[in-house]
């Protein structure tokens, strides 16, 4: 199983109780983590990246234990081998194009690479069409542009997962889909399975395979989206109106 | 009215011993200051806004009164003093060092206060990023907290060395006025003044200044800003 996850979570913040219960499983390329803002998606991709330390439950990925309160392991966020990219790419704004693509291998003292490493970060800017860009800061470059670097920074350490937060919500309506295209290009080339958190429906009609849908903390229902017609996890067809409705209103979704 | 000729020994000492004093004060200053600040902004306890007040009362306090307490403190019959006279037979009352404790500690606001606010600058985001690629805390406070913040470290640094450079209450009260041993530039021009030697204190006044007007124009060079945040 490439994702495995049963985490539980409660948080109080100036009178709000918020309660985190998420448990799914999932085998797809691309599995679609689909909910309203604040329900808790953002929180979960934080929990698997070790940003957030769940009060219990487990997280495997590709089998590899991550997380586990039962058994007392929770490994350090720098050793978990994911690619994480943020919402608005976290770009390190004193770093160029380069520099940024390469820091996951970079020592503390100096900002050149190895030989290895120096190649790689060549081959990511070719993959990515941004070999023109390389000596440029974050804030000179446009938003398409920012999210290819972010995800050749985090594909250079050759993750386990890419872990990707709304990625598409920075960018204007025409290039979203563009980077969709891209985006499943990507995932083909490198073969790493993609675990993406959205609230745009059209995400989930155009990359998703598996989508898990999240409301209020916890998981309301998982549909394999790969094959028609589309079944839920306890392998009943769902409803056909269903992707209609994925297509159309993100509020009714959950309801 | 007396005037003495502007000799090496009324203008050169007392200003290679304020540039001493003053770039020591910075040194210590800093490292305390970023040290301290880097604590607030990073952990949450019992009690930080009042270490925070506490760590900030020598720019408010008058020099006198902090150069009083310094007096208590490390005097002879002082809590630190004695223990320092008794174990390593040093005495801080009218040294140069004396004077430099001094400085140090009427310039470390400077540079607590602005490190402080430019940690707490740094999003988290980048962090949380330079965590997830595979960076251990102490790396990722030096290749993303540190540089990130490093123009305001700098900006406190350079206003904790301009501080330091003109003190005068707290320094006077700790290590006095003696002639080539603790007599720093601003101490020189108040007795120059007060003996009527105009000339002297005349020259003391413009060689200050200049000082004090390099150590900006360094400091907005260094300033400029290389790349852009937004």
């Amino acid at each position: 199983m490439r994702i495995d996850i049963d985490v539980h979570q409660f948080f109080r913040s100036g009178g709000h109780e918020f309660k985190l219960g998420i448990k799914f499983k999932c085998d797809e390329d691309i599995t679609v983590l689909f909910g309203q803002s604040g329900s808790g998606k953002s929180l979960l991709l934080k929990t698997i990246a070790g940003l957030q330390t769940p009060k219990s439950g487990k997280i495997l990925i590709n089998n590899r234990i991550l997380f586990d309160s039962s058994i007392d392991i929770n490994v350090p966020s720098r050793r978990r081998n994911v690619g994480y990219l943020f919402q608005d790419y976290a770009l390190f704004p004193h770093l160029s194009v380069a520099e940024n693509i390469g820091f996951s291998r970079r020592s503390l003292f100096s900002k050149a690479l190895g030989k290895d490493d120096f190649d790689r970060v060549q081959e990511l800017l070719n993959v990515f069409q941004i070999e023109d860009l390389k000596n440029k800061y974050p804030a000179d470059i446009s938003g398409g542009q920012r999210q290819r670097v972010g995800l050749a920074r985090a594909l250079l350490q050759e993750p386990e997962i890419l872990l990707l937060d709304e990625p598409f919500s920075a960018l204007d309506p025409l290039l979203r889909i563009t980077m969709r295209q891209e985006l499943k290009k990507i995932q083909r080339i490198f073969e790493i399975p993609i675990l993406l958190i959205t609230h745009d429906p059209q995400d989930v009609a155009e990359l998703g395979q598996r989508l898990v849908l999240i409301k209020q903390g916890s998981v309301t229902g998982s549909v394999d989206l790969s094959k028609e017609p589309f079944r839920d996890s306890s392998g009943k067809p769902v409803r056909p109106e269903i992707k209609k409705i994925l297509l159309s209103a993100a509020g009714v979704l959950n309801e | 009215m007396l005037s003495l000729p502007i000799t090496f020994e009324a203008v050169i000492i007392p200003l290679l011993l304020s540039l001493k004093v003053a770039g020591l004060a910075t040194v210590i200053a800093t490292i305390l200051g970023v040290f301290m600040a880097w604590c607030a902004a990073k952990y949450d306890f019992w009690g930080k806004e009042i270490l925070d007040a506490v760590l900030t009362l020598p720019v408010v306090l008058p020099p006198t009164v902090l150069g009083y307490y310094l007096l208590v403190l490390l005097g002879r019959r002082g809590p630190i003093g004695a223990w320092l006279e008794a174990h390593f037979d040093i005495n801080l009352i009218f040294t140069w060092q004396g004077a430099v404790i001094a400085a140090s500690i009427v310039a470390f606001p400077l540079v607590y206060k602005s490190s402080r606010s430019s940690f707490e600058g740094v999003s988290r985001q980048f962090e949380d990023a330079s965590r997830v690629l595979g960076k251990t805390e102490l790396q990722v406070f030096c290749m993303i907290t540190l540089p990130l913040a490093f123009r305001g470290i700098l900006a406190g640094a350079m206003l904790a060395f301009a501080r330091a450079l003109g003190e005068f209450g707290a320094t006077l009260m700790v290590a006095g006025s003696l002639p080539g041993r603790t007599q720093t530039l601003s101490i020189a021009v108040y007795e120059a003044v007060q003996a009527g030697h105009d000339q002297i204190a005349n020259f003391l006044v413009i060689v200050t200044s200049i000082v004090c007007i390099a150590v900006l124009l360094a400091s907005n060079y260094f300033l400029r800003p290389k790349y852009r945040l937004g």
